[in-house]
């Protein structure tokens, strides 16, 4: 990826998403894909779950209540979710 | 419904209140709810017990627990929707406030909160109420050595999985014997405390 790629990856919500993801699961941000799903993965369990709560709400400056927890269980939902808290995504935008 | 059954709830009516969820005692007109809950094929699976349960056997194992104070059966709750239901035994022979040994056992029935963060949060509150109510000293487990995801989720919990699995017989003559291999986990009051902390940012509203 050229400097110029990443440092879009890196300002997009989109792009943040994907980092977030790819930091609590600790896998390579080429995985994370709209259709991954909790406990699809060995890498996505309980353990790193949490660690993305806290890594999303630490990244989009937001907190998460109980039911967005429990239904965050694939990057589309949590894109859903976070769009509720007001976070606008450039994919979900043209859709 | 049997009037033995009624009028009479189990021994035990206090809930209990953790972890962003709710355990209620459970009341004679939720049997059937449970019954259909138990004999869902999902929800079987995992179990030592696979038998059918008709409405007759499921009204006789009230009039044995109800009474029985080595034992608590509870329905969990979330945002006041029950979801589940969860259980403890006195595995010593002493009733439950005096037992040192304390199985529990539980499921979620409702779809959505399976294989969730949600899953874990009424087990730390069952496990939290026998250390710190009930005064006992280890809980146990047993869990099926193919159910891979259980095995996980009690290592999340702070059990402890102890070396040696056990092997049990179950079903009956009419449906057929079967050898079940269970892993046994223990868990202290310091492991719950240190796998209860791990959680504890999450417990939300």
């Amino acid at each position: 990826m050229t400097a110029a790629n990443s440092t879009a990856l890196h300002l997009s919500n989109t792009g943040r998403l994907k980092h977030a993801f790819a930091t609590a699961l600790a896998i390579d941000v080429a995985r994370i894909s709209d259709d991954l799903a909790y406990n699809s993965i060995a890498e996505w369990d309980s353990t790193a779950h949490m660690l993305l709560i806290a890594e999303l709400e630490n990244c989009f400056n937001l907190m998460l209540d109980t039911d967005d927890i429990i239904d965050m269980s694939s990057v589309t939902m949590a894109k859903t979710i976070l769009t509720k808290h007001g976070v606008v995504f450039e994919d979900m935008e043209s859709a | 419904m049997n009037p033995a059954i009624q009028n009479h709830g189990m021994w035990h009516q206090q809930s209990i209140a953790d972890f962003s969820v709710e355990l209620r005692p459970l009341q004679p007109e939720q049997l059937e709810m449970l019954r259909q809950w138990r004999n869902d094929p999902i929800i079987a699976a995992p179990m030592l017990q696979q038998q059918y349960i008709s409405d007759t056997m499921q009204q006789q194992w009230f009039l044995k627990v109800k009474a029985d104070q080595c034992q608590a059966q509870f329905v969990i709750y979330y945002k006041d929707e029950a979801i589940g239901a969860c259980n403890l035994k006195s595995a010593d022979g002493q009733p439950l406030g005096h037992a040192e040994t304390i199985e529990t056992g539980f499921y979620l029935a409702h779809p959505r909160f399976r294989g969730t963060l949600l899953a874990f949060f009424p087990a730390l509150a069952l496990n939290q109420y026998c250390f710190k109510s009930l005064n006992c000293k280890t809980l146990l487990a047993h869990v099926k050595l193919s159910n891979s995801a259980a095995l996980r989720f009690n290592e999340k919990l702070g059990y402890q999985r102890q070396p040696d699995p056990i092997t049990v017989q179950t079903g009956s003559a009419e449906q057929g014997v079967e050898t079940v291999e269970l892993a046994v986990f223990k868990l202290n009051a310091l492991e719950h405390q240190q796998a209860a902390a791990a959680f504890a940012p999450f417990i939300r509203n």
